[in-house]
């Protein structure tokens, strides 16, 4: 009779192994699947005089093959390799709108100041004057289209921020509702590998939108963590993101987190890392910030240039000559939260001497410190106005302790940027109203080839704006193959372990086959051997 | 090392991809020839490639200008080159009209002539550049410059210089001033003029004279005013003293303040010879005189005197004129040399310019072949290896 118990365990066994590796073959392209297999052991034996005799064998349980610390590793190559591309990606936008070709915005400056130069010669020339008024013109809409284009970019990157926090919140909930079944799933004593599996894939996918920390907990739930230390999933309970307008900056859009009632925690672009959103963030941030402001800068300076020396200048109607470009001036905020009613007034005092960086300015009831961000370096003073890179600050209005404003000097000026004047006769090329009088016109002539921010040329300025923005798409373009091939790397690895083999599961299909053949024998034989005794009483 | 499947075949897909994305990268900087079409592909090199850009675009509008300018300085050397020769044509004519042997019919038909050359110069004074605008305006453009009106010639433009711009800060005047070349000249040998007075009785005639002592020239403006025939007084009419006197020799030459001069004829009492330090004329005021003094009949000797110190005075006026004309014939000369020099600059900056532009952005056809076939071979054994590897398993063969 054992012999028979001992086939039908063998066959047991042997059915199990199939089974698992048939689970393994149907699941081999699964995404986020751990190979599993059958864990055998030998049923204790039977005691007789003669000693132990066997049993079979039993089915200790099914086990995934996996490794936390290279499931961990995986995950968080993941958000880094996610991050570096979404950057890398959204930066190569701005970075093909510095390209050199002929349809560029280099190019469109160059022809305006070839269609001084030309015209300069011949002031009274009507033509000449009509080259210079449109090719400034198509400058003004090159400058102003790449700042639109720039602009749009951060709004479609506020859109790509909405998208992410919608799916983090997804992610973050269907986490702790698999949490919750793994947690009763644990009562039985046995590994719920497949859930296992699919909550380490939803770890990967969140991690994919954002950076995060998971942690097992000796109930088997997970805990997740973004890289700011704000919780989003404890147990089976998920905290939800939100977008918010920045009481900085009303024109802004921010993330907080909101775990379980009160205010939200503002989450900044620096106190996370990894994942499609901290991308968005710091590419909205600081890259796009870095060349909006970079852009706004050189338009400002440029259109200062030129309203400055045709203002020295007659035009054919015998008036002083008007602004060539219409500039905006510098945008302030005050804080949403500022107890005090006062608000700012930002002039440029001297467009040569701007700076390629917003500012904050703080009152601390007694100092007013101005932080200029892009490289965070201060500057004090007992009152204002003040006047820093430029900028002339004035305040009116009551300010308290606390109150803070957010100045913005060059951001906006290039989505605005256009020409001021409309008629040829308005070009101011004389300086005493007769129409062969160029001295004016060389004036303007001149200006490329003299220096403006920073005691360098227009064409200067120019390339290393574009320089900056290639170097930032360049050194993010580095990073997202780095980290590429880190997660390749990790993948790699974890496939080794985790990963599904179809020729050793042939191979285990086959064992597992001939074992299931061989048990049935064993089967057949104690059928046999029962049917001799049965022979015996005939 | 176990694979897996489902990765390893996913892994070897990712990256036949980004062996074909380089492939394809490489075909189209072929394509295109330039191996730098956004910033990123060469940061570094960003400011070069604007700075050479934008140099080559201005040294081309610089060599538009200099075109420009190469014509505007050829008309006005030619006129200047016409304005000479209607200049000398009049000085001949009035050396001719210097012979004693004339009727006043002969000089009636000089004073004809120099009617033309006036007509001539004027024309030439108001020539315009194939731009339409007037050389010799100045700044202003809109009325023609020079205008005879009923006290002579005058000039409504100014001395304005219109230079353009042939270089980054390098620029070249491309008019001429008008003023200076036809209303500005001064008289007599340049320094000074010498005319005899309309009322003089007598048949001494003065020489334009020279300077014999430079240092000694005072600017100021002198009489040599006989009291006899064989004395006179010279008259510092400035300061109004009289400077000294003397005994009257023909032919001997006066001298005074830096200055000498021949008096050659009989004066008689009374006469008056002017001894004018800076002034000047314009050359239609020179002739607008020759001619009024050729048309007037010569009836005595002291006409004949009076009507030969004209004629002398004029020739020496004429020729300061055709000196001027010369002088800034030379001037506009030197401004081409220095516009070929200019023209020279921006070729060699452009082609500087051009060179280095061409180094950083274009492609090198000969390192982009040899790319292009090793990424060829990639992805052409990557396929091959793909195939191999997917082919078959152990199911192939469990039969």
């Amino acid at each position: 009779m054992s012999l028979l118990n001992v086939g039908a365990s063998g066959l047991a066994a042997a059915y199990a192994g199939l089974t698992t590796a048939g689970h393994n073959i149907a699941n081999v392209n699964t995404p986020g699947f751990s190979r599993q297999q059958t864990v055998q052991t030998t049923m204790p034996g039977s005691f007789t005089g003669a000693g132990y005799i066997g049993r079979g064998v039993a089915i200790e349980t099914i086990q995934r093959a996996y490794d936390q610390q290279l499931t961990n590793q995986t995950q968080y190559m993941s958000g880094q390799a996610s991050e570096a591309s979404t950057h890398h990606a959204l930066m190569q936008r701005v970075d093909r709108l510095f390209s050199s070709d002929e349809s560029g915005l280099g190019a469109s400056l160059d022809r305006f100041f070839s269609s001084m130069t030309e015209a300069s010669s011949r002031p009274a020339d009507m033509s000449a004057r009509a080259t210079v008024l449109s090719s400034a013109t198509q400058m003004a809409e090159r400058i102003r289209t790449t700042g639109a284009q720039l602009e749009g970019f951060g709004m479609s990157a506020d859109q790509g921020i909405r998208a992410a926090v919608g799916g983090i919140n997804d992610l973050a909930k269907r986490i702790g509702g698999i949490n919750d079944a793994i947690a009763v799933a644990r009562g039985t004593g046995q590994p719920p590998n497949d859930l296992l599996d699919q909550r380490d894939q939803l770890v990967t996918d969140l991690s994919k939108l954002v950076g995060v920390n998971a942690v097992e907990q000796s109930d088997g739930s997970l805990n997740v963590f973004m890289s700011s230390g704000a919780a989003l999933v404890v147990g089976s309970i998920a905290a939800s993101l939100s977008v918010a307008p920045d009481a900085s900056d009303p024109g802004r859009q921010v993330v907080s987190v909101n775990s379980g009632g009160g205010a939200g925690v503002v989450v900044s672009s620096d106190a996370i890392s990894g994942g499609q959103l901290s991308a968005l963030m710091k590419f909205r941030d600081v890259s796009l910030v870095n060349a909006q402001n970079d852009l706004g800068r050189f338009a400002y300076a440029i259109g200062d240039a030129y309203n400055q020396v045709h203002a020295a200048g007659t035009d054919l109607n015998g008036a002083t000559g008007s602004n060539m470009f219409n500039l905006a001036s510098p945008q302030s905020y005050a804080n949403a939260a500022n107890t005090g009613g006062a608000s700012l007034t930002v002039n440029v005092a001297n467009a040569n001497a701007l700076s390629p960086s917003d500012y904050r300015l703080d009152f601390d009831g007694s100092n007013y410190t101005v932080t200029r961000e892009r490289d965070g370096s201060r500057t004090t003073s007992a009152t204002l106005p003040v006047t820093i890179d430029g900028l002339a600050i004035a305040a009116a209005g009551a300010i308290n302790a606390g109150d803070s404003f957010s100045i913005r000097p060059t951001r906006g000026v290039a989505a605005v940027f256009t020409t001021a004047i409309t008629s040829t006769r308005q070009l101011a090329f004389s300086q005493s109203a007769a129409s062969n009088d160029n001295r004016n016109a060389l004036a303007l002539a001149a200006i490329p080839t003299g220096s403006m921010l920073g005691a360098l040329s227009v064409s200067q300025v120019f390339g290393e704006m574009a320089s900056n923005v290639g170097a930032t798409t360049r050194s993010l373009m580095l990073d997202s193959d780095a980290s590429q091939k880190l997660l390749d790397q990790a993948r790699t690895d974890q496939s080794a372990v985790s990963g599904v083999n179809l020729d050793e599961e042939a191979a285990k299909l086959m064992r597992y086959q001939q074992a299931y053949q061989a048990s049935a024998k064993v089967m057949a034989t104690a059928q046999t051997l029962f049917q001799s005794i049965l022979e015996l009483g005939r | 090392m176990r694979i897996g499947t489902y990765y390893s075949q996913l892994s070897t897909t990712d990256q036949l991809l980004r062996n074909q994305f380089d492939l394809y990268t490489t075909q189209s900087q072929i394509a295109s020839g330039k191996k730098i079409n956004v910033p990123s592909d060469d940061p570094g090199s960003m400011a070069q490639i604007t700075t050479s850009r934008a140099s080559l675009k201005a040294e081309a509008s610089y060599e538009k200008n200099q075109v420009y300018l190469d014509s505007m300085l050829r008309t006005v050397e030619s006129t200047l080159g016409a304005v000479g020769n209607s200049l000398s044509t009049a000085r001949e004519a009035l050396v001719q009209a210097n012979n004693a042997t004339l009727t006043d019919a002969d000089r009636n038909s000089i004073a004809a002539s120099l009617r033309q050359r006036r007509a001539e110069l004027l024309t030439q004074a108001n020539t315009t550049g194939g731009d339409g605008q007037y050389l010799f305006s100045g700044f202003q453009s809109s009325a023609p410059p020079f205008a005879d009106a009923a006290g002579g010639v005058v000039f409504g433009g100014d001395n304005g210089t219109r230079n353009v711009l042939v270089g980054p800060s390098r620029s070249i005047a491309a008019n001429a001033d008008g003023d200076a070349i036809f209303m500005n000249i001064p008289r007599g040998n340049g320094v000074f003029s010498t005319a005899a007075a309309a009322t003089n009785g007598g048949t001494g005639r003065i020489e334009t004279g020279g300077v014999n002592n430079p240092a000694a020239l005072t600017g100021q403006n002198y009489e040599i005013r006989f009291t006899g025939p064989a004395n006179y007084d010279i008259v510092n009419t400035s300061l109004g003293t009289t400077l000294s006197s003397g005994v009257f020799q023909s032919g001997t030459a006066i001298q005074f303040g830096g200055m000498q001069m021949v008096i050659d004829g009989q004066p008689a009492g009374g006469d008056i010879f002017a001894v004018d330090s800076a002034a000047t004329q314009s050359i239609f005021t020179s002739l607008d005189r020759a001619i009024a003094a050729l048309e007037t009949p010569v009836f005595t000797s002291a006409d004949r005197a009076r009507l030969s110190d004209t004629m002398r005075g004029t020739t020496a006026d004429l020729d300061q004129a055709i000196s001027r004309a010369l002088e800034i014939r030379g001037e506009i000369g030197g401004r081409m040399n220095a516009l070929d020099l200019a023209g020279n600059i921006s070729a060699n900056t452009a082609l500087d310019a051009g060179t280095t532009l061409s180094g950083l952005e274009d492609i090198d056809y000969a390192e982009a072949s040899t790319r292009f076939t090793r990424q060829k071979t990639a992805v052409d054994a990557a396929l091959a290896a793909y195939a191999q590897t997917t082919r078959g398993t152990l199911f192939d063969y469990l039969r």
